[in-house]
């Protein structure tokens, strides 16, 4: 297997694009091809993850991002892994260029939501979830994750605070940076005061609808021998799955896919824990920051609120968590999602994260999950 | 001829124009004009219940069918229909669920996609049954938030005019 690094990295900024998704993708990736110092005809592969584009009466969206890019015959697919995809896309570009399949290969999430209205919007995420089980039951993802964060207080009991802490953090550190939709701080007073959304979780627990688009460059270590940027070297790209029905899953304190995915991508890396310098976690509401803590193995089981509490995933805490704002802040395009989380760590590494610094920047993890967990994926970079 | 749309440099304005007009000019913060339009769709989707027929014929007759692994050393038994063992993977068979359980965990939904809207705010539960390894996730009505609890009990209820579908069962406190 070859050493394969994530050479270029870019985003828009996340809230409404009035332009279609494919002209926003096309615009992203050509400015992370530009940073990577590549061309676009060293492109090998172009892995798309765009799942709500149907709505935009478009699929088959690769080969038009291609054309825009001046490379029509670079081979593309799309891959599809609800609010995983990107990162998903992310490991299939991986696998290429570690492989010595592709030289090169290029990913792109996006997804454009802005011309639905809530209630269609809502729909759509839902179809995500199981469609005859859960959808027409009327569960919403709010309420899904809902359901699992008060199995999660019946077991280890909290007070609203303790959540409210993971989005006053989080909307602290996305009000610095320019990609991300919110771009101010909360206070708990307004946290506290906003509309019950799914009990307990309330409308500043949830992560936004939102545009977006971002895109990676994974290149070879041979390919790339004198790199523009301070490269991320993909020290594990693991996924896993499991039940997507919460129903069936033997219990509701986490996400057991994060728990695999995690151990994979660990073992993959020869790395513990301990030494990882900050994270990006899939926020898409504030109790699946603390299950992602916990089932990553940052924290063990009950304690992830209480380290929120005291400050460890401030961006100057011992363990930084989501310096980019998250999916809760920064916004959640659903299949951009997993690439910007990459985007954050390239800014990072590459002293671009320009007044929301964490303190090291050797290594880092990145953690998406799809829908409430079906599917999940694991990266781990290190500098070289 | 028609007459050039209006201009809007603010998103929300140009929806508001589509709404009225159909049609709209996007000016974005570099000055460049993008022309807005809209199209809209629908879908009717027919589809069958396969293997899970049975389930949802079993809710228009009032009964209320699990999935149970065939497999002598597994015999896991689903609250939801699975036709292969979710643990093994082994085939199953139909088994009666009891119509009594308690609440796992819940939540209760302010917000909800259209179909739900006019219910809201509605209660999702997570039922437990004796006997059976798996919960199902049901709405849970004649409650208010307050009353819920994890451990309450609570008994199925049928719709006595079904639609087919998962909304054909839901559940009440069982008092």
């Amino acid at each position: 297997m070859r050493e394969a690094w994530v050479i270029g990295a870019a985003s828009n900024r996340f809230g409404k694009m009035p332009e279609t998704g494919r002209e926003a993708a096309t615009r992203v990736a050509l400015e992370a091809i530009r940073q990577s110092g590549l061309e676009p005809k060293d492109i090998g592969y172009t892995f798309v993850s765009n799942c709500f584009g149907l709505t935009e009466k478009q699929g088959h969206v690769g080969p038009l991002i291609n054309g825009g890019l001046g490379i029509p015959e670079v081979p593309s697919c799309t891959i599809e892994s609800a609010c995983s995809s990107s990162s998903a896309a992310l490991h299939e570009a991986f696998v290429h260029v570690a492989g010595g399949f592709t030289d090169a290969a290029l990913v792109v999430g996006v997804e454009k939501l802005s011309h639905l209205d809530t209630l269609t919007a809502t729909s759509y995420f839902a179809e995500a979830a199981d469609y005859a089980f859960e959808t027409k039951n009327g569960a919403t993802f709010p309420g899904l994750y809902a359901t699992l964060a008060n199995a999660y207080q019946k077991a280890y009991p909290m007070a609203p605070e303790v959540l409210g802490s993971v989005a006053i953090k989080n909307h602290a550190n996305a009000a610095r940076n320019p990609h991300a939709q919110f771009q101010k701080e909360i206070s708990m007073d307004t946290y506290l005061r906003s509309p019950m959304i799914a009990s307990p979780l309330r409308l500043y627990d949830c992560c936004p609808f939102s545009d977006g688009a971002a895109a990676v460059v994974v290149a070879a270590k041979e390919f790339v021998r004198h790199p523009v940027t301070e490269p991320l070297v993909i020290r594990a790209s693991a996924r896993s799955g499991s039940i997507t029905e919460m129903q069936d899953r033997p219990d509701l304190l986490g996400l057991p896919a994060t728990r695999t995915a995690a151990e994979k991508a660990f073992r993959q890396a020869g790395m513990e824990p301990k030494e990882i310098d900050f994270l990006e976690v899939h926020d898409c509401f504030t109790i699946a920051e603390l299950f992602a803590l916990e089932d990553l193995g940052f924290l063990p089981r009950g304690t992830a609120g209480r380290a929120e509490v005291e400050g460890v995933t401030a961006r100057d805490g011992k363990l930084p968590v989501n310096p980019s704002g998250g999916l809760k802040a920064k916004g959640h395009p659903v299949s951009a999602t997993g690439a910007s989380q990459v985007v954050e760590i390239f800014e990072q590494f590459n002293g671009l994260a320009k007044g929301r610094e964490v303190p090291r920047t050797e290594t880092a993890l990145a953690h998406n999950v799809g829908a409430t967990g079906g599917s999940c994926s694991v990266h781990i970079f290190s500098r070289r | 001829m028609r007459p050039r749309p209006p201009t809007f440099t603010k998103f929300r304005d140009v929806q508001a124009e589509i709404d009225r007009s159909g049609a709209a000019i996007f000016r974005d913060a570099d000055g460049v004009e993008s022309l807005v339009i809209r199209y809209p769709y629908s879908i009717n989707y027919i589809h069958s219940y396969a293997e899970d027929s049975a389930f949802f014929l079993g809710l228009s007759e009032g009964k209320l069918r699990g999935s149970r692994c065939r497999r002598p050393k597994c015999r896991f038994v689903f609250a939801t229909p699975r036709g292969n063992c979710m643990v093994c993977g082994a085939p199953t068979e139909w088994v009666d669920l009891p119509t009594v359980g308690r609440v796992h965990s819940w939540t209760t939904c302010h917000f909800g996609s259209e179909a739900f809207l006019k219910e809201t705010p509605y209660n999702l539960a997570m039922v437990e049954f004796d006997g059976v390894g798996s919960l199902l996730l049901v709405r849970l009505k004649d409650a208010v938030e307050s009353d819920l609890y994890v451990g309450m009990p609570v008994r199925a209820v049928f719709d006595p005019n079904p639609k087919y579908s998962i909304t054909d069962i839901w559940f009440v406190p069982d008092r």
